[in-house]
């Protein structure tokens, strides 16, 4: 067709003009062979190392069995557009979602939609129309705020099962986070439950997407926060200060045990040990001086009088010496004492 | 010769393209296609690839998106058997399973979209009047139904979409629960009054233990001393039993030299820095000092 165009033009126009067309035709040949080999390479590509490609051959996918569907990264080659389609998916990486919808989120709340937050907050109610939340077992209000980390295991079912399989994630997690918040009290979502929850929101999660053969796995469940409402807030956290208190009171008197019965503990050795002390020394005073009477025992039998009057002396003597006064009366001119000095003779014991 | 031939190829290569995108289409691995004549259906495609038909105006291939596509309905109020209000906002998954029946019937799935939200109110509506609220939220695994509840839901969008739309329902799920903003003040008036009860437990029982330790400690502390006294005191009498037993063995010895000794530190213990003595001299020690003999009385 082309050819038979160019000959009729050729009769009609003039020579010059015919050879420099000519020479573009050459020229705009050589285009086209380039254009024409760019177009054939045109769908060869690198995959990378984080993802595979799925090629659609006249829109299936290329390869004999499901597996070989998969390319692996490396250079690929195939055929051009209309013929091949490459789908790229990330299958290494880890996808993040954050699910703000059960939460009360005042950033995304502007303008008129802040004020009327506000509004609420006053009349101490929610708008479920405006903010979500979640039910416990037993009819308390939470409001959760989640992360969810996942993958693409299957590249074809998450390529060709799903329209959006994003919107799939987000509403299976949170149909699971209602379902589970549902079955469990205010105080073990907000405490000790927290994990216990996690894993059977991401449980009963994966088999929903499973079920619809999404090609996604949940990695993990994180709650970043999981509250109360702000109405109700203070009231959460009044029960919080009490809890604190208390633990702080039983600490207090844990402390004053710990310091009273080591206190007690140490009087007692000290009374036991001055019991001892005490035993110690007057059996020691007691053998001593049983053991000096025994002595003097032995040399009173040998010498009766002598240690008599020895001891006796010793005795008068030391009295005298400590006594405040010592009057001495001497024998009167008769040479004896009248009756009534009789009673200060002392007479020498066995004389 | 060799330059025409390549002319050619070239001539018939672009009019085969031409030809070719006349003529066929494809179908994308989870899309299907009805291709109509006219606008009366002569082919269904449900595997993917490429097909052969007329070109437009005569025949036209209406591609249809046959993965499965997730849609919220509106946030419905319904009441539950027993009477509550509640707000059930709900997801559903479902695909295009008979491409003709679809196509003929809704056509396109944002028009299937807004014709299931009223088919899943109402099966909404049905299936939770049959359970009451604390099938949805409860601490008793016993009384929770929202499996059952789904289900019932699934079961009945599913029969009225399927044979109609050609429509296959895969999923049915109840992302939020709500209650009426009227019932949600009860609600935090019920949370606040369980909060003040927990808060007023706590205190008592702070209180309580506290005091329960420390008079226990005192208890303890009162019994150890008690103990140590009575121990001590037990220790100083054996001693002092045993200090005595020492001396009336040494006694027994000679107690009448005992008693003399005995008078002579009694003396010594009467006699005070206070004392006066008053002494004859006739009487010892003087009267030795006295006498000329010395002893002579011995």
């Amino acid at each position: 067709m082309i050819e038979e165009k160019q000959n009729k033009a050729e009769a009609s126009f003039s020579r010059p003009l015919l050879e420099s067309l000519d020479t573009g035709f050459k020229f705009l040949r050589w285009i086209v062979l380039v254009l024409v080999a760019v177009y054939c390479f045109s769908n060869t590509t690198v995959i990378k190392s984080d993802e595979v490609a799925i090629v659609l051959r006249f829109g299936k996918p290329a390869g004999a069995s499901p597996a070989e569907h998969i390319k692996q990264p490396g250079l690929l080659f195939a055929f051009p557009r209309p013929i091949d389609n490459i789908i790229r998916v990330k299958i290494k990486r880890i996808y993040e979602m954050e699910i703000q919808d059960l939460r009360y989120n005042a950033q995304q709340l502007e303008g008129e939609a802040r004020s009327l937050a506000e509004l609420d907050y006053n009349t101490g109610s929610i708008d479920p129309e405006r903010e979500g939340y979640c039910l416990t077992g037993d009819s308390n209000v939470v409001q959760p705020f989640i992360t969810i980390k996942y993958q693409i295991t299957d590249p074809v079912a998450y390529s060709f099962r799903q329209q959006e399989p994003e919107n799939l994630l987000r509403d299976v997690i949170m149909a699971s986070m209602v379902r589970t918040v549902g079955e469990m009290s205010v105080d073990d979502v907000l405490t000790e439950g927290k994990k216990q929850l996690t894993t059977a929101v991401l449980t009963r999660a994966q088999a929903r997407l499973d079920q619809v053969n999404s090609g996604i796995v949940i990695q993990a469940v994180e709650l970043n926060e999981i509250v109360p409402p702000r109405h109700v807030m203070q009231d959460f956290k009044n029960v919080q200060n009490a809890f604190i208190d208390r633990e702080t009171k039983i600490k207090e008197s844990n402390s004053y045990m710990e310091e009273e019965i080591p206190r007690a503990e140490a009087e007692r050795e000290a009374m036991l040990r001055e019991a001892d002390a005490y035993a110690a020394d007057l059996l020691a005073t007691a053998r001593g001086e049983a053991g000096a009477f025994r002595e003097i025992v032995t040399e009173y039998k040998d010498s009766p009088r002598v240690v008599r009057e020895r001891l006796y002396r010793e005795a008068i003597e030391g009295s005298i010496g400590w006594s405040g006064r010592a009057a001495i009366i001497p024998v009167p001119a008769g040479g004896k004492y009248s009756d009534r000095y009789d009673q200060l003779r002392i007479a020498i014991p066995g004389e | 010769m060799i330059k025409n031939l390549l002319r050619v190829i070239a001539g018939l290569a672009v009019v085969g393209a031409i030809c070719f995108y006349i003529f066929s289409f494809q179908v994308q691995e989870g899309r299907m296609a009805v291709v109509t004549r006219f606008g009366k259906p002569v082919k269904v495609v449900t595997n993917a690839g490429l097909y052969s038909k007329l070109p437009w105006p005569f025949e036209k291939a209406n591609i249809i998106d046959a993965r499965s596509r997730v849609f919220n309905t509106r946030q419905t109020e319904m009441l539950t058997r027993d009477k509550r209000n509640t707000i059930l906002l709900s997801y559903i998954v479902w695909s295009v399973k008979d491409p003709l029946r679809f196509f003929q019937s809704i056509g396109t799935t944002i028009a299937a979209d807004s014709k299931l939200d009223g088919i899943i109110t109402n099966a909404k509506i049905n299936a939770l009047g049959k359970h009451d609220l604390s099938a949805l939220v409860s601490t008793n695994p016993e009384d929770l139904k929202v499996e059952e509840i789904e289900k019932d839901i699934l079961d009945n969008v599913q029969q009225e979409v399927s044979d109609k739309y050609g429509i296959l329902v895969e999923q049915v799920g109840f992302k939020r629960l709500s209650l009426p903003e009227e019932n949600v003040k009860y609600v935090f008036a019920q949370m606040r009054a369980e909060r003040a009860q927990y808060a007023a437990r706590y205190r008592a029982e702070g209180e309580r233990e506290a005091s329960k330790i420390r008079s226990e400690t005192d208890l303890k502390t009162a019994r150890i001393r008690a103990e140590a006294r009575e121990k001590a005191a037990t220790i100083k009498g054996e001693a002092e039993a045993e200090a005595a037993r020492i001396y009336a063995e040494a006694h027994s010895v000679d107690p009448e030299f005992y008693e003399f000794t005995r008078s002579l530190e009694s003396l010594n213990k009467l006699i005070g820095n206070q004392t006066t003595i008053v002494l004859r001299t006739d009487s010892a020690p003087f009267n030795y000092l006295k006498s000329k003999e010395p002893n002579k009385n011995k």
